[in-house]
């Protein structure tokens, strides 16, 4: 009888289902102590949630008390590594997306103000259809890029 | 020590308890790393807000309400739906997603209570078995499927209780048992329907846990139902109109499947039935859709459609080989425990393909895939003790490395349901951000909504996504 051969098959057959299973428990385990390798960790500001275009996670901060138009830092894989301080507002413009930007606005964190600012700045992203939303007059009144810049300029500050 | 019934012949005699808890502790570790990833995935707003909703409602209307309708006769799931939501006191998240756990807890151990282990070594088909249970696609909807509480994992449960009563000793309460258990599995969801096959089938291949009696009961049942259903209530079944299908290389709308199929739909329905066995066989097709065999057509492959193939193709053919290796035994209908397991799959499998027969959908084919995991562990069980009587060694490494492959591409799709879930929990709460209140909503729906709102997003926030390398090799974009 050759039951070295079943036990070998055996293990080759349990190996890697079991590599699997330990792998799922050491992400639990990871999960419950809010670490581990395999987790990402999720946006660690209202800023970051923004330009992660996570809006869960952005309703999220703001009810935790964050204020959209505080300058927050954003670590460089979220937007640009050009891009390193900015508003949760300015962040949702390189999210692209427009329902980001409507769910900000229904949260009233854009005013009349920002509203121009912010038009500007995705005119310089061109992200015409935020563009649109926010200035539907048009964007004459801005210089092209000179919005942008000011953002990139906030973070060769650092 | 615990003799163990019901073993082939060339079998040890005896179980050893250890050998026993260690099966159950695999079995409940597996479940729970399910139901904890589960646990991250908040209630979603379609379907679910809508069935909360329902049953806010007085029971009278949810229990009779189902014999009026149109389609589908489901009085005893808004049942179970409306008793954990009054149980709930408010806390849906912790009670609806806690009997979710609960239910893949229980999965786990009817599975491995049917299979019973027997020797140390049987602890990897076990393994096998659980990966295949929990990592078919069949079972993705289970866990994934916008329900508050999936009719589909508690018609899961119906079923191997069902099986582990047909497999029991016979006692003469087990023919009310499963008397019992059809009449709520078929009021349930119609996929209940499969308890009756079970127990009728569990009795033609020569299990005891039901008499004859209980069997023609069963049937009986079943024509009750039938005529309760259709000349009755008229209830009537689900037609093109009530959904979307796969079909060919596609998903077709109500409307496509009108014009195509409504002039005479039994092809379509025939197609279906097939679709549904092979899908089990070989995860080609999915939901009705032969994305393989597009993307062979295409030359543009992607890992996870072959990793699916190959996992279902191991699995398919660890099955036929045991059929092979058994036919002598099955042809004088000398029918051993683990040969009426593997019967039993064939007759849920067929049943099953039957019920699925008015539209294609992965998770309908649930219990075929649940009863392929039982199929696949006894039969790895079975070719693991036959092992040694193979004499050549080139056999012998093609065997060894057969089995590696069938771990490493089941360890692979159990991976793949956690982080589908994962990736779900990201999904879903983003849906919730973007969900405004409606400005007609009257109370209950106001509390609700915002109940629900505010768990999704606030008090049960979803964990990250995982970073992992496998998340982008399994994407089938």
């Amino acid at each position: 009888m050759n039951t070295r051969l079943s036990k070998a098959c055996a293990i080759s057959l349990a190996t890697p289902l079991a590599v699997a299973v330990a792998w799922l428990m050491f992400v639990m385990g990871g999960d419950m102590v809010g670490a581990g390798p395999f987790v990402d960790r999720g946006p660690k500001n209202s800023a970051e949630a923004a330009g992660l275009a996570r809006a869960a996670d952005v309703l999220r901060f703001l009810r935790m008390g964050e204020d959209p138009h505080r300058v927050y830092p954003v670590r460089p894989e979220v937007i640009s590594s050009a891009v390193l301080r900015v508003t949760t507002l300015e962040a949702a413009m390189w999210s692209r997306q427009l329902e980001l930007v409507q769910l900000l606005d229904d949260q009233h964190s854009i005013t009349r103000e920002d509203r121009a600012t912010l038009a500007c700045l995705a005119a310089d992203l061109k992200v015409d259809d935020v563009v649109e939303y926010l200035a539907p007059e048009g964007t004459g009144y801005c210089t092209p890029g000179q919005t942008l810049e000011r953002v990139i300029a906030r973070s060769r500050g650092l | 020590m615990m003799v163990a019934p019901g073993l082939p012949q060339n079998a040890p005699t005896t179980t050893s308890a250890a050998v026993t808890w260690l099966a159950y502790g695999c079995g409940l570790i597996v479940s729970l790393t399910v139901g904890h990833f589960l646990l991250g995935l908040p209630i979603q707003y379609s379907d679910s807000f809508g069935q909360l909703l329902k049953a806010t409602g007085p029971w009278n209307d949810l229990l009779y309400g189902e014999f009026t309708q149109r389609a589908y006769m489901r009085p005893l799931m808004w049942g179970e739906l409306k008793l954990v939501y009054e149980l709930s006191g408010g806390n849906y998240f912790a009670w609806y997603r806690g009997v979710h756990v609960i239910q893949t807890a229980t999965l786990a151990i009817l599975f491995i209570r049917l299979v019973r282990p027997r020797t140390l070594l049987d602890l990897a088909p076990i393994v096998l078995g659980l990966a295949v249970l929990f990592g078919t696609h069949t079972f993705q909807g289970t866990v994934r499927e916008a329900f508050p509480l999936n009719h589909f994992m508690t018609v899961l449960i119906y079923c191997l209780l069902a099986a582990n009563l047909a497999m029991a000793r016979y006692r003469w309460w087990n023919d009310v048992l499963g008397a019992l258990l059809f009449a709520i599995s078929a009021l349930t969801i119609e996929s209940g329907l499969l308890v009756g096959a079970i127990l009728v089938g569990g009795a033609l291949v020569g299990t005891t846990g039901i008499s004859r009696k209980g069997a023609a009961l069963q049937v009986l049942l079943l024509a009750v139902y039938l005529v309760l259903r259709f000349p009755v209530f008229g209830v009537g079944a689900p037609d093109l109109i009530e959904r979307s299908s796969g079909f060919g290389f596609r998903v077709l709308d109500p409307p496509e499947l009108v014009a195509r199929f409504g002039a005479n739909p039994l092809g379509f329905y025939l197609y279906n039935s097939v679709s549904g066995v092979l899908s089990v066989l070989l995860s080609e097709p999915t939901g009705g859709v032969y994305s393989l065999t597009r993307q062979v057509l295409n030359g543009n492959f992607t890992f996870a459609t072959w990793d699916m193939f190959l996992a279902s193709l191991c699995a398919t053919s660890l099955v036929a080989l045991f059929l092979w290796r058994r036919r002598r035994a099955i042809a004088a209908w000398r029918l051993d425990r683990d040969d009426q397991l593997v019967a039993l799959f064939v007759v849920v499998l067929m049943a099953n393909a039957v019920v699925t027969y008015p539209y294609s959908k992965d998770v309908v084919m649930s219990p075929a895939g649940v009863f392929l995991a039982v199929a696949v562990c006894v039969a790895a069980r079975g070719l693991l003790s036959w092992l040694p009587a193979i004499p050549s060694p080139r056999l012998e490494t093609v065997a060894l490395a057969f089995f590696a492959l069938t771990g490493a591409m089941w360890a692979i799709r159990l991976t793949e349901t956690h982080l589908n879930l994962r990736a779900g929990a990201v999904v879903e709460r983003n849906e919730w951000a973007y969900m405004e209140e409606d400005a007609s909503f009257q109370e209950p729906e106001r509390t609700l909504f915002r109940s629900l709102r505010d768990d999704a997003l606030f008090t049960h926030p979803a964990p990250g996504p995982l970073v992992s390398p496998l998340r982008a090799l399994l994407s089938r974009e």
